[in-house]
């Protein structure tokens, strides 16, 4: 039966995203417009950066895990808006088990997040940003994303419960997401920043996936070399969840 | 369900909020097909033992039963046995409504054939059919109400919770929703209601309960209940409405009687008395009046509104545990 509620419960986001074919367009375009817009935009001011390969090709690691880091932070206001207007107490009489309903949310987020980041690798490649992996090299990208995504989501989800309403969840992503992404090695290499900021960039759990996806896909690294990053990202998950289950038990039991 | 259990059935239920005591050892029974209305003023518990029927809030003293099964220790099987129409709505108002009722066929756990033809059912039921592919947010009040309760009824459940079912809606939406919870009392489905018009419970109920202060301090059919009132009412029904006669008959009884004037859609003066002796004044006063003519004249048992005000506003109190007045 547990199969069957997180069923129900993916296939009721699938509905809805069917029912709003704009939402589905803007989000798997939006990261390609940055791709292309920042790619090209920032190629000249970061000739000194001292990159090996084109500023494209460096930023396309940083495009795919924002897609998927912003994807995961938002991942929690649907919730939100069900624990809003009471839907999320009413599904809780139902027979189904509560945790799908979380559960649900969360692949689905996660689903929705890789399939960004196949379309902005596609992208990349017409725009002659090499594949060096090739599948696994894909495979081990969309695994980083998900770590990463796991994390975030939950801390999404965590904010659907702790926070009052919606109001304060939309000023929290907005104040996190940025600062984020820029204290990250999403448009800089970590050697280019001053002290302090190398420091925070290197507690920044999306430097962790950026660095993997980038040694992955883009510059032929031998998977040893990405071991860490992942059991990094694994440890972060792990916290995360803690919290999670701890809010999650409150809230739906 | 287990065998020959009541549909509903609690045992001294208490819920506390820290020191408030929201449910204070509240005891019914409900039975298959019968239509009961719990009221009561805001704050008195009618939510708060709706959501222990419902598994949603966890008892702290006492039992309660859904179908045979313990809300506490057997939580899954009595969510199974019930369906609920709370405040907060089902429906996910951006799917259509059937999109929505096939979702919860899924969460209900209903077999795959019958999801279809059940979800069809429960339209057909509500009258809803034409609004099937209509996206919830697009519906007036009184169809996502019935749209609810379609939702409550799709895994045919022992028991239907409607906590205030027909609040904020006009009067056609509101008897629509009547017709089809009478339907669903006929059907064998026990209903359990809160609301806070009185018209509602003494129409629809076959018992009511009145809870105050967390407490059932009346219960009882509401022919029954009324009849217990000490008060009576007497109805008239003046001819012409708005007459010099009229006027003088009540500026004389007003300070004496409880009057209340109704205008629509025919002029009714109601008085309620307080004893028989009243009552004989104020038929002989009636009767010396040869310029008030009257069309129509009841006399009869005081309103459904008057017992709840005497159980919850006017000090009354039963002497030991609940009044019961339904035999």
């Amino acid at each position: 039966m547990y199969l069957a509620d997180l069923q129900a419960n993916i296939l009721r986001w699938v509905w809805r995203l069917r029912r709003e074919p704009t939402t589905l367009i803007v989000d798997l375009l939006q990261p390609v417009l940055w791709l292309i817009l920042f790619g090209h935009l920032f190629t000249f001011a970061t000739a000194g950066l001292g990159l090996h390969v084109s500023y494209l090709t460096f930023m396309t690691a940083g495009v795919v895990v924002m897609t998927v880091f912003n994807a995961a932070l938002a991942g929690g206001l649907e919730i939100m808006f069900d624990r809003e207007s009471g839907m999320l107490r009413r599904l809780m009489v139902t027979p189904m088990h509560r945790s799908t309903l979380l559960a649900g949310r969360f692949l689905f987020v996660v689903l929705i997040g890789l399939a960004q980041v196949m379309v902005i690798l596609g992208a990349g490649r017409l725009l002659g940003v090499p594949l060096h992996e090739g599948f696994v090299g894909l495979l081990l990208v969309l695994l980083f994303d998900t770590l990463l995504g796991t994390g975030i989501a939950t801390l999404s989800l965590v904010l659907a419960f702790r926070l009052r309403n919606h109001g304060p969840f939309y000023t929290i992503i907005g104040f996190v997401s940025l600062p984020l992404t820029f204290i990250s090695t999403a448009l800089a290499p970590l050697h280019t920043m001053s002290g302090w900021l190398r420091t925070l960039a290197g507690l920044n759990p999306l430097t962790y996936a950026i660095d993997a996806v980038r040694s992955i896909v883009l510059q032929h690294a031998a998977v040893s070399g990405i071991v860490h990053l992942g059991i990094y990202l694994l440890i972060f998950d792990g916290l995360c969840l803690i919290i999670g289950v701890s809010v999650f038990r409150r809230a739906l039991y | 369900m287990k065998t020959s259990a009541p549909a509903v059935e609690t045992q001294a239920i208490t819920k506390n909020f820290g020191s408030t005591v929201a449910v204070d050892g509240v005891s019914l029974t409900v039975s298959a097909g019968e239509v009961y209305a719990l009221l009561g003023p805001n704050g008195a518990g009618k939510t708060t033992l709706v959501g222990m029927l419902t598994t949603l809030v966890r008892p702290t003293a006492g039992t309660a039963r859904v179908a045979g099964f313990d809300v506490v220790r057997e939580p899954h099987h009595a969510r199974r046995s019930v369906g609920v129409v709370l405040q907060e709505s089902a429906l996910d108002r951006y799917l259509p409504l059937e999109e929505n009722l096939y979702y919860l066929a899924r969460v209900y756990h209903l077999p795959r054939a019958d999801r279809l033809q059940r979800v069809d059912a429960v339209l057909a039921f509500m009258r809803l059919e034409s609004f099937r592919r209509t996206p919830v947010g697009k519906l007036s009040g009184g169809t996502i109400r019935r749209a609810e309760i379609a939702a409550g009824i799709l895994h045919e459940p022992m028991v239907l919770l409607l906590d205030e079912p027909t609040v904020g809606l006009d009067i056609e939406a509101r008897q629509n929703i009547w017709l089809h919870v009478r339907e669903l009392g006929a059907r064998g489905t026990a209903v359990i209601l809160t609301t806070h018009y009185l018209e509602e419970a003494d129409r629809l109920a076959d018992r009511v309960g009145i809870l105050n202060h967390g407490r059932l301090v009346a219960e009882g059919t509401p022919l029954g209940l009324k009849a217990s009132l000490t008060r009576r009412r007497l109805s008239l029904y003046p001819d012409p409405p708005h007459s010099p006669a009229v006027q003088s008959f009540l500026s004389h009884w007003v300070p004496r009687a409880a009057v209340t004037v109704e205008q629509d859609p025919v002029v009714v003066i109601h008085m309620e008395l307080t004893d028989e002796k009243v009552e004989r004044a104020v038929l002989a006063d009636l009767a010396a009046r040869t310029d008030l003519v009257l069309r129509r004249l009841e006399v009869g048992p005081g309103t459904l509104d008057r017992v709840f005000l005497e159980a919850v506003g006017t000090g009354f109190r039963p002497r030991e545990g609940v009044t019961d007045v339904s035999r």
